[in-house]
């Protein structure tokens, strides 16, 4: 490795220090919270939509703004997320499973102080990752084609048998529910549309955000509906959040979990945030001895999604600083803005725009710490909307859900999908369904389809380029162990029994 | 505290009922004009769009909104404007060739060539052939041989894609067979090239330029009617000898069909002065796209031609 020139490190970090690059710091990072807890608006478009007001700045200052919009968005959607069981981003959909049952038992302090705390070291732990391991990281992720990430969401699905073990036939109908919803859409091998029903609406697929918006937000408006309390079951005590601190720090193993799972998936280009908080929180599960407890306001479950989606918003920026390849949809935005301003990234970018760069991750740096700020100090008067009465809440959270599932594509069949996917939440959560089979299905189904379409094409229809590579073949063992392990280890134990 | 909402509701329902000011028939533009934009926020044509938007706001003298209507490769935003009343104040960026294509491999209800054509505003960006960089095949010559020894897989984009439409060209006028591998994007198309999984990958330049500069990949061709400034070594694939391989991507404003001659005539000439805006030229350089100008007419001419160019490909490669 090269030397370090620390000259230009302090330039860097001096950049970003000044009062004008500070205020365009907050300014981001508000924006970006903004961005975040609106269902419609994600990093990628939130970037876009400031671009145009950021032209007159340096190159410098443009991306420090653009940075609060980039980080900040997943401290927003886990807000929405916590308090009123909205997927302000998609990937805080994983954090709503067990937040906002938190939430219910007057427990939504303690949730965010998860949230902040999981988050803040997630971030911070994913920034030294970027820095340190980005050229090496990048250059294994190159080595996933087709059939590694095939295999990767294969298992990655094999994990459901583990959630679902307490009521398999319950679990697995959701999850093939979630598999069938993701073949909707265009075949990528023929180009022919499969269940689309003629809606044009539909043929790149069952939307995902509109629908975890359905699927969540509006099935808990139906429920509150039904009684006149308030979201949470209990008076709010206000306190809770420095409970949510300790909470997190007991738990190190599924913080470097999560933080293993949210960086890999970052540094992967063919999955996302989403992914990464959803596989995190489905590792989670397998791994507990005690499963009932998840999705009755576990925290354990709140970690392992924030702390993966905090580390995996860094992640994505490693293939995209190292490459110039972009992790995922916001860091090609973010990716594109830093080429119109002159800092182009790959390998000579610590070089040619040290400054920039050491600017920018110290900005990122910054802002991790101000979601910590901002967390411990106002998040206890945000947990008063909890209290508030069903009737002022209930119509107030069916607006906002439906603009924002609106205002992704304009489009009122997406209303009419969000409504539809509110009402199949509805029951399935009536009669015991766990709507995580089904959205872990929906994120993987499609990676798994298309990159064992491509895997054939490639191998003229040959199973074999599923066991050519070393890590094809570690993927294909780790999946069978998965898959076989809850059957196998009572009777391992068994013999055991029988040798001693 | 009810009172507050019941009053706020009132003034709200007061703002709205407020009818848009003189619905006359003669003057044009009295009400914001939507540009209407087949891809999400932050890709390459909303980002043009985008650009656009202030200094043509600034020439019509009215609002001018950019709105993206995503889904199907642009399938949604053209429906929705062949359907649109021809007002003027609903129009597209429309971006050819692939929304020809998509009317050509599919059956449409829209038209792309019986829209109303007003100004082309981007164009230039084209497809490129890319090859591993530590691959054998360093050049045009050798991929012939190569794709003549063994079957070679290629990354693009979908069926009905620019991308697709090269390789189909690729295939059809010299010869090269190979298995195509569809990406979601040309990025993933590049990035599987880079990482070796495919022998080569097609997508526009944009989408290589900075695998390029990472040693990732390396161009052996380009489909463009000129070299490209930024690799001036890198031939074209007329250069190479194949006279009727070319395209590149185009850009520009489009409305629903029958607009009348005034209502084009004002959108065209607000359009022709706000391209030629300096700073509207500084943010294109900076956002990486080529303003090419083109009048209505000239733009509907260059449309029927690529009609023609697609037809003939996509019938003999018997795609339609």
């Amino acid at each position: 490795m090269e030397m370090v020139n620390w000259q230009i490190v302090l330039q860097g970090i001096e950049m970003t220090l000044t009062w004008q690059n500070m205020i365009l710091l907050v300014v981001g990072f508000f924006l970006g919270v903004i961005v975040g807890i609106l269902p419609g608006i994600g990093p990628a478009a939130g970037m876009a939509l400031i671009l145009p007001f950021s032209f007159n700045l340096g190159a410098g200052s443009a991306l420090i703004l653009m940075s609060g919009v980039y980080l900040a968005s997943n401290y927003g959607g886990s807000l929405a997320a916590i308090l009123i069981n909205t997927p302000g981003e998609a990937a805080s959909a994983a954090t709503l499973l067990d937040g906002y049952p938190m939430t219910q038992r007057g427990r939504a302090a303690e949730a965010l102080g998860i949230s902040t705390t999981a988050g803040t070291i997630g971030g911070i732990l994913g920034l030294v990752s970027l820095i340190f391991t980005a050229p090496l990281l990048a250059r294994v992720a190159l080595r996933f084609g087709p059939p590694e990430n095939a295999l990767l969401a294969l298992f990655a699905l094999s994990i459901i048998s583990a959630i679902v073990k307490r009521n398999p036939i319950k679990g697995l109908i959701s999850g093939c529910i979630g598999l069938l919803l993701a073949t909707v859409g265009m075949d990528l091998g023929s180009g022919e549309y499969r269940f689309t029903f003629g809606f044009d609406n539909l043929q790149d697929g069952i939307p995902f955000i509109q629908t975890m918006v359905g699927f969540f937000a509006i099935t808990q408006v139906i429920i509150l509906a039904e009684n006149d309390q308030a979201i949470s079951k209990v008076e709010l005590a206000g306190s809770g959040l420095l409970e949510g601190v300790k909470t997190t720090l007991k738990h190190p193993v599924t913080m470097f979990r999560a933080f293993i799972i949210g960086l890999w998936i970052g540094a992967l280009p063919a999955a996302g945030r989403n992914a990464a908080s959803f596989m995190a929180y489905a590792a989670e599960v397998k791994a507990a001895k005690d499963k009932s407890q998840f999705g009755k306001g576990n925290p354990v479950g709140v970690i392992a999604s924030e702390m993966a989606t905090a580390s995996c918003t860094m992640g994505d920026l490693i293939p995209t600083l190292a490459l110039g390849i972009p992790g995922s949809v916001g860091a090609a935005v973010f990716l594109g803005i830093m080429i119109i301003f002159g800092v182009i990234p790959g390998y000579k970018v610590f070089t040619e725009h040290g400054v920039e760069i050491y600017s920018l991750f110290t900005a990122f740096f910054i802002e991790n710490l101000l979601i910590l700020v901002l967390g411990l100090t106002y998040a206890k008067y945000l947990a008063k909307i909890t209290v508030i009465r069903n009737e002022i809440i209930v119509p107030m959270i069916l607006i906002f859900s439906m603009l924002g599932s609106y205002s992704i594509n304009n489009s009122f069949f997406d209303l009419f999908l969000t409504t539809l996917f509110g009402i199949l939440g509805y029951f399935m959560a009536k009669y015991g369904y766990s709507p995580v089979p089904l959205v872990l299905a929906m994120i993987l189904g499609p990676m798994l389809e298309k990159n064992f379409q491509r895997s054939m094409i490639i191998s003229e229809d040959s199973y074999m380029i599923f066991l050519q590579s070393g890590i094809s073949k570690v993927l294909v063992a780790m999946t069978f162990i998965s898959l076989f392990y809850p059957y196998l280890s009572p009777l391992l134990a068994k013999m055991r029994k029988k040798e001693s | 505290m009810k009172k507050i909402v019941l009053i706020f509701a009132m003034l709200l329902l007061c703002a709205a009922s407020i009818p848009p000011a003189a619905i006359g028939a003669e003057k044009f533009p009295t009400k914001p004009i939507v540009i209407n934009v087949g891809q999400g926020a932050g890709g390459s044509t909303d980002m043009i769009a985008r650009a656009l938007q202030p200094f043509l706001t600034k020439e019509m003298k009215t609002s001018v909104i950019v709105q993206n209507q995503t889904g199907a490769g642009g399938d949604v935003v053209n429906n929705f404007i062949w359907k649109a009343k021809p007002d003027g104040y609903n129009l597209v960026m429309t971006v050819l060739p692939s929304y020809t294509l998509r009317e050509l491999i599919k059956k449409q209800i829209f038209k792309v060539l019986e829209m109303s054509f007003i100004s082309g505003i981007a164009g230039g960006d084209c497809n490129s052939i890319a090859v591993p960089y530590n691959s054998p095949i360093k050049n045009f010559e050798d991929l012939k041989k190569a794709a003549a020894e063994k079957s070679l897989s290629l990354g693009g984009t979908l069926r009905g894609s620019n991308s697709w439409y090269a390789s189909i060209m690729l295939r059809e006028a010299a010869g090269i067979k190979c298995k195509f591998v569809p990406y979601d994007s040309g990025t993933e198309a590049i990035t599987a090239a880079g990482g070796g999984h495919v022998d080569v990958a097609i997508t526009s330049i944009i989408s290589a330029t900075q695998a390029v500069e990472n040693k990732l990949v390396r161009l052996i061709a380009i489909f463009g009617e000129k070299r490209e400034a930024l690799y001036p070594n890198i031939p074209t694939m007329i250069d190479l000898g194949y006279k009727d391989v070319y395209f590149s991507t185009r850009q520009g404003l489009v409305g629903p069909p029958g607009m009348s001659k005034e209502v084009i005539n004002i959108i065209a000439q607000a359009s022709a002065k706000a391209v030629k805006d300096q700073k509207f030229k500084e943010i294109a350089k900076r956002q990486g796209f080529t303003i090419d100008p083109m009048s209505g007419p000239d733009f509907h001419t260059w449309g029927v031609a690529i009609n023609v160019q697609a037809k003939k490909y996509l019938t003999k490669a018997g795609e339609i």
